[in-house]
């Protein structure tokens, strides 16, 4: 049991509160503009991900996901 | 304003009640003022560039108190460490 490893995303000054909804959208945003400007396997987007799958509502990941398919996603995710 | 100072001038002992009560009004609305322009949490100018969040530093505490200071030294510490190097 000693060996499994648990790791949330870590202290983020610019949201220092309890209400991480900012935190969330932030990190999504972000992964999604580190894919569309450095490709899909470059490794440092990868803390981005980790961030957005462990702050954000499934609700929330599932409606964007879906809004970028359509392409009605309402806040930019290219440059 | 000089109905005010009439009435003071009548009754001086009323003087601390405008005094601190107009000085706690005017800080309430600068305090307010305040924190539209500079805190990092309400959106003001939606067509700026940046959010306003992304202007803290690594180490920069946004709250007006933290009870953890401790926390916030090492940060500036390991922020100022990394300027140097």
């Amino acid at each position: 049991m000693s060996d499994i490893e648990i790791k949330t995303t870590p202290f983020d000054a610019r949201f220092p509160n309890t209400n991480q909804s900012k935190h969330c959208w932030q990190s999504y945003s972000d992964y999604f503009k580190c894919i569309n400007a450095r490709g899909e396997d470059f490794a440092p987007c990868k803390d981005f991900k980790k961030a957005y799958q462990s702050l954000c509502p499934a609700d929330w990941v599932g409606k964007w996901d879906e809004q970028r398919e359509e392409g009605t996603l309402p806040f930019k995710v290219t440059v | 304003m000089s109905g005010v100072i009439s009435l003071v001038k009548a009754n001086p002992a009323l003087a601390p009640l405008f005094l601190f009560g107009g000085g706690g009004i005017v800080g309430g609305i600068a305090y307010i003022g305040h924190c539209l322009a500079n805190g990092p949490d309400v959106i003001i100018n939606k067509s700026a560039p940046q959010k306003p969040w992304q202007r803290i530093q690594p180490h920069e505490n946004a709250k007006l108190w933290s009870p953890n200071k401790e926390f916030w030294q090492e940060r500036k510490e390991k922020a100022e460490q990394l300027k140097k190097a």
